[in-house]
């Protein structure tokens, strides 16, 4: 049965979590990811931060509540939310209960896992320790690539 | 054990355990209900009858129309098209923006109010760097009196008016002018009470506010047009349902299936945006009460009250008023005034008064009632809620210092305006 540490990316791009958001939201444009891994200064898998996460942030606090924010006038509140958050440490954005899998789970699990939560990123660990990370395309790809269904 | 004290057991614990608000209220009074039935204080076909669906299908109808109605952006057009009046006037923003909260709520539930006003002033205050608490406060309290304006506007009155027959113009006659009066007051009162947050100068930062589109609010025009037609054709059904001999129920479902039928919306999203949770409360309570009065508790009320009052119009109104203005503070005022129904029609019966009055004291009662703590109302938790949201914390403490001495101070105008319009 084939492992996820045989279709996993083996990218350690992570962060830690008194990273400032500005360079989280560097790496990941410059990276083109839309999450990252939080690690400790033992790579262990403490959270996770994605794009959503900080775009959620940089939106004033009212825009949720809103039913219809079309006749707000301007770019002008998201963007001083935005330089607001832009120094803090990503622990106060990050997701901490976050899913990871085990590098010899199986396949399946996996995918059950990464589409059932929806997660867009899924950490691939080796007890703890970050290895690599499981995206729904890595996964596809590899599901289109299987020799053994040709 | 005796019926009537099963029967008092029960009554008791459904009122404490809804006011409680630990366990969900609808779960409660079904439960309550249940019980009634099987400890046979009420045979299934009883309990079925007792449940009034004139006020069921009232509820229901407006539900719908105002979950179709909301999708068209009117009320935040309107909502918005009247901040930008105050022209950077801070004591014009909180009048104007709690006296529309007040006259919407008068034709919306409170909550759906509050949850359409509440997030635009919290857009407003923050562009004008300003403290929206003395603001949301105010909308909160207006949106409980503007619905003691009219017949749809808060569940008491659907119920008064469908156990009393009193029409929607009844209701306009008799209580909207003086609920204006109320609502007008309102702001100035907040204003004492909020002296520091609304002495700031907002003129600098107010063009912020004008550059708000209201326009851009409206999402769907031909919905907004076809709806408004329908809405306002239901509203002058309303004014005449008496004249043409239909219930108010009769007319909230016309109006419904008016606008499911011209606005082109599938009934199966706009139904389960009714609120069922709240209409079952509703048919629970209905039966619990049915329960008490069989066993003739009641009856026994409505006689103690009467020896209380002996005989006496007055003492009777204004006594139904204040207990209701006080206990609607504290506990949840449509349990409270399916209790009080049945108590009003027994002493009408006993005695030889104009009940109308009475009613009267009960509304004003039973809604002002809900501005006194911050789990009077639904409307009052779910506007303290969003302020939470956003790391604005009112505690019931908070609410209290303010909400309580409007609570008693409406109710003392209503003493006034009741005692020299009907009393005297």
């Amino acid at each position: 049965m084939l492992k996820i540490k045989e279709v996993m990316i083996p990218d350690l791009t992570s962060v830690s979590d008194d990273t400032p958001i500005k360079e989280v939201v560097k790496i990941m444009s410059r990276q083109r990811i839309v999450g990252l891994p939080v690690v400790d200064n033992e790579q262990n898998v403490i959270g996770m931060i994605t794009e959503s996460d900080i775009a959620k942030a940089c939106l004033p606090g009212y825009y949720k509540e809103l039913q219809n924010p079309s006749f707000l006038p301007d770019f002008d509140q998201f963007s001083l939310q935005a330089k607001k958050i832009a120094h803090l440490p990503v622990k106060e954005f990050m997701t901490r209960e976050v899913f990871t899998v085990e590098e010899d789970t199986s396949r399946t699990e996996a995918a059950n896992l990464l589409f059932r939560k929806h997660l867009r990123i899924l950490p691939v660990v080796r007890e703890g320790k970050l290895v690599g990370i499981l995206t729904p395309s890595s996964l596809c790809k590899n599901a289109m690539e299987d020799k053994r269904n040709k | 054990m005796n019926q009537t004290i099963i029967a008092l057991i029960i009554f008791i614990a459904t009122l404490v355990f809804v006011s409680m608000e630990k366990i969900n209220r609808t779960v409660i009074a079904l439960s309550g209900a249940l019980l009634f039935i099987l400890f046979k204080i009420l045979n299934q076909h009883e309990a079925f009858l007792a449940i009034d669906f004139n006020t069921i299908g009232l509820l229901t109808g407006m539900m719908v129309m105002v979950s179709i109605i909301k999708k068209t952006g009117l009320f935040q057009y309107l909502a918005i098209k009247i901040s930008k009046l105050a022209r950077g006037n801070i004591f014009y923003l909180l009048f104007f923006l709690s006296t529309i909260t007040g006259i919407l709520s008068s034709i919306l539930d409170n909550v759906t109010t509050i949850i359409l006003i509440v997030p635009i002033t919290l857009a407003i205050c923050e562009n004008l760097e300003i403290s929206p608490i003395p603001l949301i406060l105010s909308e909160i309290f207006a949106s409980n009196i503007g619905g003691t304006a009219t017949l749809i506007g808060d569940p008491p009155n659907i119920i008064i008016g469908s156990a009393a027959h009193l029409s929607f113009m009844d209701f306009i006659l008799n209580l909207a002018p003086f609920v204006l009066v109320l609502l007008i007051l309102l702001p100035f009162f907040v204003r004492l009470f909020y002296k520091k947050e609304m002495s700031q100068n907002i003129e600098e930062a107010w063009e912020k506010v004008e550059k708000f589109d209201e326009k851009k609010a409206i999402e769907d025009p031909r919905l907004l047009k076809k709806s408004l037609i329908a809405f306002f054709l239901t509203m002058l059904v309303f004014v005449f349902h008496h004249n043409l001999g239909l219930e108010a129920a009769t007319v909230a479902l016309a109006g419904a299936t008016l606008l499911l039928l011209v606005s082109n919306i599938d009934p199966a999203d706009t139904l389960l945006e009714v609120e069922w949770s709240t209409l079952f409360f509703f048919m629970g309570l209905f039966i619990v009460i049915a329960g008490v009065e069989k066993v003739g508790l009641i009856q026994w009320l409505s006689s103690k009250i009467i020896n209380l009052t002996g005989e006496n119009l007055t003492l009777t109104t204004l006594a139904v008023l204040w207990v209701s203005g006080i206990s609607c503070s504290f506990i949840n005022n449509i349990s409270y005034t399916i209790s009080m129904v049945p108590v009003i029609h027994n002493i009408g019966a006993a005695t030889s008064f104009n009940l109308n009055p009475v009613w009267w004291a009960l509304s004003l009662g039973a809604c002002l009632g809900g501005n006194g703590t911050f789990i009077a109302a639904a409307a009052n938790l779910v506007g303290v809620n969003i302020l939470k949201r956003q790391g604005r914390i009112i505690t019931f403490k908070d609410f209290f210092r303010i909400g309580f001495p409007i609570m008693l101070i409406s109710i003392l105008l209503s003493s006034v305006y009741l005692f020299l319009r009907y009393l005297l």
